[in-house]
C-alpha cells in the first residue's frame, strides 16, 4: 500500500514538473516572434546577437544575422522581434542606426560607444511585412512634424547647417531643416521649422538675419546681447528672427522670408 | 546476460518513468531559454547553450566547444532516450539483449553530462571577481539543474533495483 502512495506522489511531483516544463516551452513559443530584414547601406557597429532593437530606449528585439547582398549592394540585417512589436510594425515602420554623435556643441548617444550600435525604430502601424529600408539618417524629429515650416531665401548659407538654431531674443524658437537652390538657381532655400509653441511670434513684418561666423564675433567683441550664442553659433551658424510689432499676421506654412546676410546686417547697424 | 531472471518491480519502474518523462520535458525548455547573462559595463548579453557553443567555436575553441556540446546537449538527449527505452521495454516485458549492459553505459555516461553546470559556476564565480563584468546564471541552468536531478533518481531508481535483484 504504502508502495503505491510513494509511487503516486512521485508521479504528483514529475506532473507538476511536466506542466511547468511544458508552459515554458509554450511561452517561449508565443513570444517568439518572426525575423525580419532590414537593410542599410553600412552595417555600422552592429553585432549579431548583440545590438538590439530599440523603440525610445525599450527593446524590441534583437540582430541575429547581418549579411552583405551583393545583388542590391546593402548590407541585410536579420533581427528577431516580439511577438508584441510585431502588431505595431507596419510596412511604413522607420528603422534608423543609433551611433554616437559628437558634434562642437552636442554629444549624444555615447552609450553607444561601449554597447555599440543599436537599430532604433519608429513604429507605424499598419500591415505587418518582413522587409523595411532603414533610413540613413534619424527621420525629422516628430517635434519638428507639429512645427511651424517655413522657407528661407538667403543669397549666402555663410556656414548654416542642419539643425542650425533659430533664435529670438537669443532663445532658440526652432531650427534649420534642409537645404537646397531656388528654383530660379539664384539663391539657397532653406526649410527653417518654428517649433510649434513658438509659431505665433514670427509675423508678416519678421525680419530674419544671418549671425553665423564673423557676425557672432564681432558682436562678440562689440559686447552685444548676442553675446550667450556667440560661441554656439560660431560653430554652427545660426538665424536670428526680430518682429517689430506683432500687428500683422501669423506666418503660414511655406511663407517664404528673406534672410539678411552678416554684411548686410553690419551695414544695417553701422547706418543707425 | 541476466535480464529474463529479473522480475521487474512494477512500482520502481513506474517511478523511473516519471522522473525520465519529466525530464525529458524540462530538457526542451532548458535549451530554449538563455543559460546565462553576461553584463559588460552597460552592454549586455544572454546566451543559450547552443549561442554558447557557437560563440565557443568561433573563436578556435572547439575542444570546450565539443565537450559543452557532448555534456548538455547530446550525452542528456542519449541518456533520456535510453532510459525511457529500457524502463518502456521492460513494462512492455519486450526482451532486449544487451539491456543491462545499456543500464550500465548510461549509468557510466551519466556521470559526464552538465559538466557544464560546473563550467558555468566556476565562470560565476571567476568572474564575480572583476568589478566590470559580471555573470549570472540564467533561467535555463535552474532547467538544467532539474534535468540533472530528474535523470539522475531515475537511473539511480533502476540501478537500485537492478542490484537489489540480483544479490
Amino acid at each position: 500500500m504504502t508502495k503505491i502512495i510513494v509511487t503516486l506522489i512521485i508521479w504528483i511531483v514529475c506532473l507538476s514538473i511536466i506542466v511547468v516544463g511544458a508552459a515554458l516551452t509554450y511561452t517561449w513559443y508565443k513570444n517568439l516572434g518572426p525575423i525580419i530584414k532590414i537593410s542599410f547601406k553600412d552595417g555600422d557597429d552592429l553585432i549579431p546577437d548583440q545590438s538590439h532593437i530599440r523603440f525610445r530606449g525599450v527593446e524590441v528585439g534583437i540582430i541575429k544575422a547581418i549579411e552583405y547582398d551583393q545583388a542590391s549592394n546593402r548590407i541585410i540585417i536579420s533581427a528577431r522581434i516580439t511577438r508584441q512589436a510585431m502588431k505595431y510594425l507596419g510596412k511604413d515602420s522607420q528603422f534608423w542606426i543609433v551611433k554616437p554623435r559628437l558634434s562642437f556643441d552636442q554629444v549624444s548617444n555615447l552609450s553607444t560607444l561601449v554597447t555599440g550600435d543599436y537599430i532604433a525604430v519608429n513604429p507605424i502601424k499598419g500591415s505587418f511585412v518582413n522587409n523595411f529600408i532603414g533610413l540613413e539618417e534619424p527621420p525629422i524629429n516628430p517635434d519638428l512634424a507639429s512645427s511651424l515650416k517655413i522657407y528661407l531665401r538667403s543669397n549666402e548659407l555663410e556656414g548654416l547647417t542642419e539643425e542650425s538654431p533659430i533664435l529670438y531674443h537669443g532663445l532658440q524658437i526652432g531650427e534649420i531643416g534642409a537645404m537646397g537652390l531656388t528654383q530660379d538657381k539664384r539663391a539657397v532655400l532653406i526649410t527653417a521649422y518654428i517649433y510649434k509653441q513658438f509659431a505665433n511670434v514670427v509675423r508678416r513684418n519678421s525680419t530674419f538675419a544671418n549671425i553665423s561666423g564673423l557676425h557672432a564675433s564681432f558682436h562678440l567683441f562689440g559686447g552685444s546681447h548676442f553675446d550667450m550664442e556667440s560661441i554656439r553659433t560660431l560653430m554652427r551658424g545660426g538665424i536670428s528672427v526680430t518682429t517689430p510689432n506683432f500687428n500683422l499676421s501669423q506666418a503660414k506654412v511655406g511663407d517664404v522670408f528673406g534672410v539678411l546676410t552678416a554684411a548686410q546686417v553690419r551695414e544695417l547697424e553701422e547706418e543707425s | 546476460m541476466h535480464q529474463h531472471d529479473l522480475r521487474p518491480n512494477q512500482h520502481n519502474l513506474y517511478r523511473a518513468l516519471a522522473f525520465t518523462l519529466a525530464a525529458m520535458v524540462l530538457y526542451v525548455p532548458a535549451n530554449l531559454y538563455p543559460f546565462m547573462t553576461m553584463r559588460y559595463s552597460g552592454l549586455y548579453k544572454q546566451a543559450t547553450v547552443w549561442d554558447g557553443v557557437k560563440t565557443l567555436y568561433d573563436g578556435g575553441e572547439w575542444i570546450t566547444a565539443t565537450i559543452v556540446l557532448m555534456a548538455s546537449i547530446i550525452i542528456p538527449i542519449f541518456k533520456l532516450i535510453s532510459l525511457f527505452f529500457i524502463i518502456v521495454s521492460r513494462i512492455l516485458n519486450i526482451a532486449v539483449a544487451e539491456r543491462a549492459s545499456l543500464l550500465m553505459l548510461v549509468d557510466f555516461i551519466g556521470r559526464w553530462s552538465m559538466l557544464d553546470v560546473f563550467l558555468v559556476a566556476i565562470m560565476v564565480a571567476l568572474v564575480k571577481f572583476g568589478s566590470f563584468a559580471t555573470v549570472n546564471a540564467d533561467i535555463a541552468s535552474y532547467l538544467f539543474a532539474g534535468v540533472v536531478v530528474c535523470t539522475m533518481l531515475a537511473s539511480a531508481i533502476l540501478s537500485l533495483q537492478y542490484k537489489g535483484k540480483h544479490k
